[in-house]
């Protein structure tokens, strides 16, 4: 009966009308969506190398003061929250907030957040800019949401610092949670009630954020 | 993407197409956003066309694409438009023969939770083996194959397919 039932509800699906496939719309769309994307990538992969020589500089001058839980400027030219001329993409109202980072998901999908930090670690997006808290050091820099519905979110690495207070655990090994390492790898942002996910470039979650308060 | 490549995209598109638009109905979705979420699919495809060519099975990967964009549309409403300059060649809304037909369809597989339905998608119209559809469902085969069999169970007693004859040659 179940065989019969089959070939039945395949002849009904079949009966679906469908009009003719829209290949040059298809084509166009992904050209876009791609030259999107690459424009990311390129911005992505010179805001790492800033980044890293950022990171290298700062820890190279080795000042007390530096190290100190004031937001530390990520360079001098570049742009802050009061100096930017910069329009950031028209944000949208899903991410914007402050927000506890619920959990972190490291590279492997294994969950990297410990329960010693949770509700401590926390994010503010507004207008483009993004503040927050690693349960140890400051974060600050920029993001840029758009796609057609929003969907795309990412963390632009070379508005991205951090102040750069150290935490060892007793067998000396770092114990920071590694959220901004995590928030480079967003690409995608997604809400479910009034928890928003972030996600990786393949949709895998990156973190999950609750409201604040 | 050189010439050669988007020639077997828009093959692959093309041979595609109604296999998706259809999945989207029987997902669930009216006849526009099944079009859209067919559409969102193949553009995926597009900017993932490397990937979707050293697929070990496209069908699987594709249906894989076009489940996962039915179920993050279903968390929030479905808006992934894509543009176009010319609205498509319809056969639908002048046809009320086929409206009838899409209708009847819709009917028929109201009796279908959600699961069921993307089982029925995959197994039944898109005729994935059993560990594929599990793979793209993220569900041991014994779940697709029971969820399957809840939904030919319902769908033997909906009196359109009961009306139905035959299948697909």
């Amino acid at each position: 009966m179940t065989d019969d039932t089959e070939q039945r509800v395949i002849a009904l699906i079949d009966r679906i009308p469908v009009a003719g496939a829209p290949v040059a719309d298809l084509v166009r769309e992904g050209v876009r969506t791609r030259q999107r994307r690459r424009t990311r990538w390129i911005a992505g992969g010179a805001g790492s190398l800033a980044v890293i020589g950022i990171v290298t500089a700062i820890l190279m001058s080795g000042s007390d003061a530096s190290r100190g839980r004031d937001p530390v400027p990520v360079a001098s030219d570049s742009p802050t929250a009061t100096s930017t001329t910069t329009t950031p993409a028209a944000p949208l109202p899903i991410v914007e907030g402050r927000w506890i980072v619920e959990a972190l998901i490291g590279p492997g999908g294994k969950p990297v957040l410990d329960d010693r930090w949770r509700g401590q670690v926390w994010l503010k997006l507004e207008n483009g800019h993004v503040t927050g808290d690693t349960g140890v050091n400051s974060i600050f820099g920029r993001y840029e949401q758009g796609g057609a519905d929003g969907e795309d979110l990412v963390f632009l690495p070379d508005k991205l610092g951090t102040t750069l207070v150290g935490c060892t655990d007793s067998s000396g090994a770092n114990c920071e949670p590694p959220l901004l390492d995590r928030l480079l790898a967003v690409r995608h942002v997604s809400q479910v009630g009034k928890k928003v996910y972030l996600h990786a470039e393949s949709w895998m979650i990156v973190a999950v954020l609750r409201p604040a308060g | 993407m050189d010439e050669t490549a988007r020639a077997a995209y828009a093959e692959f598109a093309t041979a595609r197409w109604g296999a998706l638009v259809r999945a989207g109905v029987v997902l669930g979705c009216d006849h526009h956003a099944a079009e859209d979420l067919a559409q969102a699919t193949l553009v995926r495809c597009f900017v993932k066309w490397s990937q979707v060519e050293r697929a070990h099975d496209r069908d699987a990967y594709v249906a894989r694409v076009l489940v996962n964009l039915h179920r993050q549309g279903r968390r929030r409403r479905w808006r992934d438009e894509v543009p176009s300059e010319a609205p498509p060649e319809r056969l639908v809304e002048s046809d009320a023969a086929a409206v009838d037909d899409l209708e009847g369809v819709r009917r028929a597989l109201l009796c279908l939770t959600p699961e069921q339905r993307e089982a029925v998608v995959l197994r039944v119209h898109l005729q994935l083996p059993e560990r594929e559809a599990a793979a793209v469902l993220g569900v041991p085969p014994g779940t697709v194959k029971s969820r399957l069999s809840r939904a030919l169970s319902r769908l033997a007693t909906e009196p359109t397919v009961i009306e139905m004859r035959g299948g697909r040659q």
